[in-house]
């Protein structure tokens, strides 16, 4: 059964619809939790309030990371993979039925997952390192979201293997969805491993085996915990593309080139887990290095690409819509009123600038000393899948109430400030984080001034400064999250309905026009952004290192 | 370049196998089995016991 979009002329299978609807709500309702947790996790680190008991506080750490990190990501990337097999492709969903069953595992696991941290039976952190144990009701709740999970990709899967049969797509799929198959193979190897590690700890916390290697546990869980950020990184990059297309009429000047780094995605990506083991005894430093640096460099080459690719896609369409006068003309008159392409930009600016180079930094095996275990890691992944992949989830998200819920945004005023009050919210956090643990401010940590413990440590004064920002920071991102999710649920449910394309308060672009004359470079603009992007990342590059030397004397 | 002239030529092999899902799927998977996983493990398991004087000095 297909409705026809009046909108956008795609025709759209109604039991799709459905799914994609559902999926998204749970989205939308693990975030809601998660930020919750949040704002108590923010005054209980914030000395002078000290909010939580150091129970609670460990207790909300594990609840905030499972809930946004995993919940709140994976049923919306779910969401986007129909989005992008069936609605994009013109194409029937294969399988409703999986399509529920999928659901009711993923809603079970989650349910089960939350109750378990709440009740106090799992309070071993989102990463469960062994020998810590939880209740085995948490492993078998984290089993079945994954195995939910893992269907909904194979129904991804299924439908673009049929769009090809039905001829409705071509031998060589849309960018976005080419990104979104990225994103799904990963998916793959992701929850793959997820399965190679939890069900022998899920058989070890109910006695049935005796121990588990922690050495072996911590390599394989961060197969999974680690190239999950990167199905996140591939659908955000995919995001980027549709909506500059959908803003602008835009697309990738050279789409090959965007594919192929998608591909180098897939390839190498995954291998950079193993800078969570840096500083672990167990392997060698050719496996360290191989897998974080040689390897992983050809995926860093791969997101250099793409945050290429993205702005001089943006800054091509606007030339050649007429906005061509200097270098940025085109930044200048572009489209801010479109919450969605806003947050796109704002996504690709935070995530290059904040957590691409923090993530090579430290990524790297000399560098990752000096911040390993401090609040500078939850500060980086700030910045990538917080500042990046949220931000972007939440803009494509103005598109898909209209074209998905049929609903009108409420309070659109107030849609077209909330990236702005995000980015800058998170952008302060993620900072005032990062700053805090290079002067060695431990993460997971209930009480840094370490008041009664057998030993102390005096930190330099200013970071009493930055706990003050990382406070102001964290609530704004708070308030930012949390406009987001009541003015997505009043519009999904009492917003008043879209008729038609005169109800779109978001525009969809026809494709820009092509140029009317060739002379020079199609994207000078977005050259200089990039080569500030390089300065930017050498400067913090060399002062990692200078403080590296600064932190040992060596005589 | 026109529709036409874009099907006669021959596609080149690297665009076969990025169109290749399937493939695709085959080579992300192996590539992380072989490098990540099977290596790391390998070395793991290769980290000799800790000698039994120690673990008793350390156990007591
Ligand atoms: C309003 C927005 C948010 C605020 C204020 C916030 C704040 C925090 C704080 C204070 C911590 C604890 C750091 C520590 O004590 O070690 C933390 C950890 C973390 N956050 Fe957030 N966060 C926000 C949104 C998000 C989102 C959207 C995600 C993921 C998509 C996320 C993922 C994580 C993860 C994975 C951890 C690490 C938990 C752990 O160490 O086990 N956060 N966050
Ligand atoms: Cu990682």
């Amino acid at each position: 059964m297909f409705r026809t979009c009046d909108i956008t002329g795609f025709k759209v299978d109604l039991n799709s619809e459905k799914l994609i609807r559902l999926n998204a709500v749970m989205a939308v309702v693990s975030l809601l939790l998660a930020i919750i947790a949040a704002i108590l996790l923010i005054f209980t680190r914030y000395q002078p309030v000290h909010l939580l008991d150091a129970e609670w506080y460990y207790r909300l750490t594990t609840f905030h990371g499972l809930n946004a990190l995993i919940f709140w990501i994976v049923f919306f990337e779910i969401a986007g993979l129909y989005f992008g097999s069936t609605v994009v492709l013109n194409q029937k969903f294969c399988s409703p039925v999986l399509g529920w069953l999928s659901l009711i595992l993923m809603v079970g696991g989650f349910l089960l997952v939350d109750v378990m941290v709440m009740i106090g039976q799992a309070d071993v952190m989102m990463t469960s390192y062994v020998p810590l144990k939880a209740h085995p009701l948490y492993y078998l709740g984290i089993i079945l979201f994954a195995v939910g999970a893992l269907l909904g990709v194979s129904l991804f899967f299924a439908n673009v293997v049929n769009a090809k049969r039905d001829k409705n797509v071509g031998d060589t799929l849309p960018l976005f969805t080419y990104g979104l198959v990225a994103a799904a193979i990963i998916a793959v190897i992701t929850l793959a491993t997820g399965a190679i590690i939890y069900i022998p700890t899920f058989l070890w916390s109910l006695g049935l085996i005796d121990s588990v290697d922690p050495a072996v546990y911590k390599l394989v869980w961060w197969g999974l915990g680690h190239s999950s950020q990167q199905i996140n990184v591939s659908a955000m990059v995919s995001i980027w593309y549709l909506t500059t297309f959908l803003a602008l009429g835009g697309t990738s000047i050279n789409e090959r080139v965007s594919r192929t780094a998608f591909f180098l995605y897939i390839l190498f990506i995954c291998l950079a887990s193993a800078h969570h083991l840096l500083t672990d005894p167990a392997t060698s430093s050719a496996w360290k290095v191989w897998n974080t640096s040689y390897a992983m460099y050809l995926a860093v080459l791969a997101s250099m690409i793409h945050a290429f690719a993205v702005p001089s896609s943006i800054e091509s369409a606007q030339r050649r819509w007429g906005y061509n006068k200097g270098l940025f003309e085109w930044l200048a008159k572009a489209p801010w009123s479109n919450p969605a392409f806003t947050s796109c930009v704002l996504a690709c600016i935070g995530f290059g600038f904040i957590g691409g180079t923090t993530g090579v930094i430290f990524g790297m095996e000399q560098t990752n000393i000096i911040v390993h275990n401090t609040l500078a890691i939850p500060g980086h992944f700030k910045g990538t899948v917080v500042i990046g992949t949220t931000l972007t989830f939440m803009g494509i998200t103005y598109y898909l109430i209209p074209l998905i819920f049929r609903r009108k945004i409420v309070a659109f005023k107030l849609a077209q400030i909330q990236p702005w009050l995000f980015f800058f919210g998170i952008a302060i956090l993620s900072v005032s984080m990062i700053a805090l643990g290079q002067l060695g401010v431990p993460r997971r940590h209930w009480d840094s001034t370490f008041s009664g413990g057998p030993f102390t440590h005096t930190f330099n004064p200013s970071v009493d400064f930055f706990w003050t920002l990382m406070m102001l920071g964290g609530s704004l991102a708070f308030i930012a999250a949390l406009i987001w999710v009541l003015q997505v649920v009043v519009s999904v449910f009492f917003g008043p309905k879209v008729n038609g394309p005169e109800d779109m308060q978001l525009p969809i672009s026809p494709l820009a026009p092509a140029a009317k004359e060739h002379k020079g470079y199609e994207a000078p603009g977005t050259l200089i952004l990039t080569i500030l992007f390089l300065i930017t990342f050498a400067v913090l590059f060399f002062i990692n290192w200078k403080w590296l030397a600064a932190t040992w004397w060596v005589k | 370049m026109n529709e036409q002239e874009d099907k006669d030529k021959p596609v080149p092999a690297l665009q076969v196998v990025m169109n290749d899902v399937m493939l695709l799927l085959f080579l992300g998977v192996t590539i992380y089995a072989i490098f990540y996983l099977i290596w790391g493990i390998m070395e793991i398991a290769t980290v000799p016991a800790i000698p039994e004087e120690i673990k008793a000095a350390i156990l007591k």
